[in-house]
């Protein structure tokens, strides 16, 4: 086997990673090296609204369809 | 993780998928011979995520929005000239009063109280509605809510 035969994988750089946003410069970076590609990309997004979504409904008790950002970021 | 984040990023995707939602309320409205065309109904989305924005808040979908239709559609103070923007006007209002009532209120109740107000006391004026009864409501409602507060917190101390 050669040597060039081994394909070079693209890595995510730290310093795109901020330790505030984690996980969306997490997936902006996999997107961003390729790792992730679009459909990917967009499928994890809409799945982690519907989380979001189901949380506000059980933090309101199904009464209220929106929160606060303050309240968001906390549940 | 912050969902609010990702939430931010995602504006625009949402728009797209919901303007179809509203047009569909037209099938119940035009019964009233109330309907929106495409461009008032992305009016209407652009100003239910002007005031989601502005009023610092967090909603996945636009279930409010169409119940706001749903139940001013009836209201004999709306005409067909006016409907979209109306309807804008009381989208406004209905987030405002959400932060005014600190959450304390469901969505269904404050549009029934919204409703309410509208057909009654306002006589179909949005601006009453927001600039003198809803106002005057949320102070009496917050007046209730600290009695109610204080109340118990004396009775936890005895």
């Amino acid at each position: 086997m050669k040597c060039t035969d081994i394909e070079k994988q693209p890595t995510i750089k730290k310093q795109h990673l901020d330790p505030n946003q984690y996980t969306l410069s997490l997936i902006k970076e996999g997107y961003r090296v390729g790792l992730i590609d679009q459909q990917t990309f967009n499928s994890i997004q809409t799945q982690l609204m519907s989380l979001l979504r189901d949380l506000i409904t059980r933090y309101t008790k199904g009464e209220s369809s929106s929160v606060k950002a303050e309240t968001a970021q906390s549940i | 993780m912050n969902f609010v984040d990702i939430y931010k990023s995602m504006e625009g995707t949402l728009e797209k998928l919901t303007v179809g939602e509203v047009l569909k309320t037209n099938e119940e409205s035009k019964k009233y011979g109330l309907v929106l065309t495409a461009e008032e109904a992305n009016v209407v989305i652009e100003t239910r995520n002007l005031a989601i924005k502005n009023y610092g808040r967090v909603e996945l979908g636009i279930e409010v929005v169409k119940k706001i239709i749903a139940a001013f559609c009836t209201s004999p103070y709306i005409n067909p000239q006016d409907y979209a923007s109306t309807l804008n006007e009381l989208i406004e209002i209905f987030y405002y009063m959400k932060n005014e009532t600190e959450d304390r209120i469901g969505d269904d109740e404050l549009i029934g109280i919204m409703k309410e107000y509208f057909n009654n006391s306002c006589r179909g004026s949005a601006e009453l509605l927001r600039n003198r009864e809803l106002p005057l409501f949320a102070i009496n409602f917050r007046q209730q809510l600290n009695q109610v507060i204080d109340f118990s917190l004396k009775e936890e101390q005895l």
